[in-house]
């Protein structure tokens, strides 16, 4: 299936969302997920199937003012 | 000490951290300072990259309160996601909300801001509002339950200082029940005290320290700056005269 991860396509084989991050090879900590714009928590990273077309935005801290 | 909600900071400096040449100088710059308090930006992880040391790495955490912000957001709904984000990914509920209403002067929308901050205060954050430099909008934020008002002195990273001291003494005057916090134009060590002079209770900078000449330097001038400009709005500054007042007697000076 395809899902949309900041902003660019990617193949997944299907599974949770910490499963993407395990595969994408990121580190879970002090990082945010949401899933159609809505806020995925740490608690449900394990619970949550991603299904085809869905679009997510994974984002940490950056230098910024 | 400066009072944002329930937290305290003992310094009443905040930076940024962006626009350094290095994270090392960055942290060196935010150790010089004596700040406690750095703002962050929440941004896309690069997919292309997504391990490697990044800011957090640089940050202790023990020693520093992140303050998200929610920069280069145009409408209340990527304000609130990137908030909502931020909450998510640092475990904190302070947030610098700013959401912005024009490309060019990065202005902050205030019809927008005033929505966002609503909805965030009602959501549980403790909001720190970057708004214009304007007493009727800066005192609304306040009334709505906004922990700090942040009008800006110039705009953000044009170190052009502060532009209007009367606009933001007014400001000052309708923002009694939370800090005000001047956020944003501030270029050299001078226009942080004269912010402080004004009566503001901190200053937020990020550029006008990491695009110094030299960083740190910058950073322990407005460290002092801003201690000396607090001490001289204590004092109390004399009146201003509109002709010379001699300081030594003008009477029994030799050979009159």
């Amino acid at each position: 299936m395809k899902i949309k991860v900041n902003g660019e396509f990617q193949d997944f084989q299907g599974g949770t969302v910490n499963e993407l991050l395990r595969q994408m090879k990121i580190s879970p900590d002090f990082v945010a997920v949401a899933l159609n714009r809505k806020i995925v928590h740490r608690h449900e990273r394990d619970s949550i199937d991603l299904e085809d077309g869905d679009i997510l935005e994974l984002v940490k801290a950056a230098p910024g003012g | 000490m400066l009072e944002v909600g329930p937290f305290k900071f003992k310094s009443k400096l905040v930076l940024g951290t962006g626009k350094y040449e290095s994270f090392e100088i960055m942290k060196e710059a935010l150790e010089v300072s004596g700040t406690d308090l750095v703002t962050v930006a929440i941004r896309r992880i690069d997919m292309n990259a997504p391990q490697g040391k990044g800011l957090l790495d640089f940050l202790d955490l023990n020693k520093y309160k992140l303050l998200p912000n929610t920069a280069g957001c145009f409408n209340v709904e990527d304000a609130m996601l990137t908030a909502r984000l931020a909450r998510e990914a640092l475990n904190t509920n302070l947030i610098k909300l700013e959401v912005i209403g024009d490309k060019f002067s990065l202005w902050p929308d205030m019809e927008q801001t005033l929505e966002a901050a609503k909805m965030l205060i009602d959501e549980g954050f403790v909001v720190m509002p970057y708004c214009g430099p304007d007493p009727v909008g800066a005192k609304k934020l306040q009334e709505m339950g906004c922990h700090a008002v942040m009008p800006l002195a110039s705009p953000i990273g044009s170190g052009l200082g502060i532009q209007d001291r009367e606009t933001l003494s007014i400001v000052r005057k309708a923002i009694t029940k939370v800090p005000m916090i001047v956020d944003a134009g501030v270029g050299t060590a001078s226009d942080a005290a004269v912010a402080m002079e004004l009566g503001a209770d901190g200053v937020l900078m990020n550029t006008a320290i990491a695009e110094a000449k030299d960083p740190v330097r910058m950073a322990e001038a407005m460290k002092y700056s801003v201690m000396a400009g607090e001490i001289a709005f204590k004092a109390g500054r004399m009146p201003k005269k509109f002709a010379a007042d001699p300081s030594s007697p003008t009477k029994g000076v030799p050979g009159s």
